[in-house]
């Protein structure tokens, strides 16, 4: 495991985390617009280390 | 505001659409290589069968919802035949790649078989059933994004996945259990009379007498109630009053109690009234669930009926009708009730409202908006602000 795949393991988990919270914020009118804010930003990091993951797989991965 | 139940219904598309290509791109990767471990294979077999489903499914819930699509329970004899021959196919087919064949044409085969099947699944189902049909979905596209987790190995899209999924599947029982009709009964379809402004109720003043009311009647009573109850509908959305409504509710809220009584199945999506009415700008303290707004029905003044019909009808207190057993809002409770509604067409179920001869409903008929119009105008007329 090298330090490009345990910061993306850890951003998942952010964004995992994030998603379950934003999940509960989601019961009540209150506190919706928190959750629904927690979780596209949660999206957006689990997105961007998606994307991080592939590019960095991609360059140091042997071909064929 | 109306078509969110729409788009709702898209994103559930192209989320199982999603997951299928991941399962389907894994595994023309690995096919005829080193093979595929069983793991993935499962994993790759059932995605290939939930995500076509929920795409084609999702599709055509949202071309219903449309009206791209009949809304009137679409079944043909040999329908049943058709869905369970698909189902056998996309099963079998699905045991013979299990057994360690890597065959792309089976591949497909099964693919075909599973968007075939979400389309015969949702053409049964009529346009009112939509939100128990939409929260399905959801559910579906939540398991098969966890599935497609497996498939690839990635975490972020199993625990993402499984929320959705086990959320959706929680509203998808709450749904029914408000509409008091098993899951399956919704999804074997057959049930409702679509979305068309159906003439098949007794025409105005004809039958059973019914007591049809001016914009002024309306006006009278709710200018000198002290509570008053709005009951949204389908109808409500149908017609984009919501922006009426709230100001109906403003305007009545000077001298009186008012707030919203949603039931859990009014409209076409799970919170589509609450989200209708968040778009005018309706605090959300004003709208109370059917819980919580029915026990205030008897002291109410005036129940204003808007574009709301089976959820409201008393029939479904007795056994023996298409809505029985349904939990209803008890607006027949109030002292006053006035209904605004096009004409005497029956509601989704297809039935006559007995709220609607009830010796204390008025009937205004007119459609939401210009209804709700003119009342307002007429409100603001008597009672001086």
């Amino acid at each position: 495991m090298n330090a490009v795949s345990i910061a993306v393991a850890l951003a998942y988990l952010l964004a995992a985390a994030g998603f379950v919270v934003a999940l509960h914020l989601m019961n009540s009118p209150a506190t919706a617009r928190r959750g629904s804010r927690l979780s596209w930003l949660g999206m957006i990091v689990a997105v961007a280390a998606a994307l991080v993951s592939v590019i960095h797989d991609a360059t140091i991965t042997t071909a064929g | 505001m109306t078509d969110v139940p729409q788009v709702v219904s898209i994103f559930n598309a192209v989320g199982g659409g999603a997951a299928a290509l991941v399962a389907a791109g894994g595994f023309v990767r690995l096919a005829g290589g080193a093979g595929i471990s069983t793991q993935v294979m499962i994993a790759t077999v059932l995605d290939i069968i939930i995500g076509p489903v929920t795409f084609s499914g999702s599709l055509i819930a949202a071309g219903k919802l449309q009206g791209w699509v009949s809304s009137r329970p679409v079944v043909f004899p040999g329908a049943r035949l058709v869905t369970a021959a698909l189902a056998v196919i996309g099963v079998g087919a699905s045991c013979y790649l299990l057994a360690g064949h890597d065959s792309i044409p089976v591949l497909i085969l099964v693919t075909c078989a599973a968007l075939g099947f979400g389309v015969t699944m949702t053409m049964p189902i009529g346009g009112a059933d939509m939100p128990v049909v939409i929260a399905l979905l959801n559910s579906f596209t939540g398991i098969a994004v966890a599935i497609a987790g497996f498939v690839i190995d990635n975490g972020a899209l199993i625990i993402g996945g499984a929320l959705v999924g086990a959320s959706g599947g929680i509203l998808t029982l709450l749904m029914a259990r408000a509409m008091n009709r098993s899951v399956l009964g919704v999804m074997m379809g057959g049930f409702g009379t679509g979305d068309s402004g159906s003439a098949g109720g007794l025409a105005a003043g004809a039958g059973a007498s019914v007591r049809s009311i001016s914009a002024e009647d309306a006006a009278i009573q709710l200018a000198y109630a002290s509570k008053v109850v709005i009951v949204p509908g389908y109808g409500l959305a149908a017609a984009q009053a919501q922006h009426e409504a709230a100001e109906l509710a403003a305007v009545l809220r000077e001298h009186a109690t008012v707030f919203f009584a949603i039931h859990p199945v009014a409209g076409r999506m799970p919170g589509h009234m609450n989200v209708l009415l968040a778009e005018a700008n309706v605090s959300y303290e004003d709208l109370k669930e059917m819980d919580a707004a029915n026990p205030e029905f008897p002291t109410t003044d005036v129940a204003l009926v808007v574009g709301a019909n089976d959820v409201t009808n008393p029939a479904a207190r007795r056994p023996g009708n298409p809505v029985s057993g349904m939990p209803i809002l008890n607006v027949d409770q109030a002292r006053s009730v006035i209904v605004i509604k096009r004409s005497m067409g029956h509601g989704y179920a297809g039935i006559d409202n007995e709220l609607y001869t009830d010796p204390k409903t008025g009937m205004f008929f007119s459609d939401a908006k210009g209804g709700l119009a003119e009342i307002i105008a007429a409100v603001k007329a008597l009672v001086p602000s």
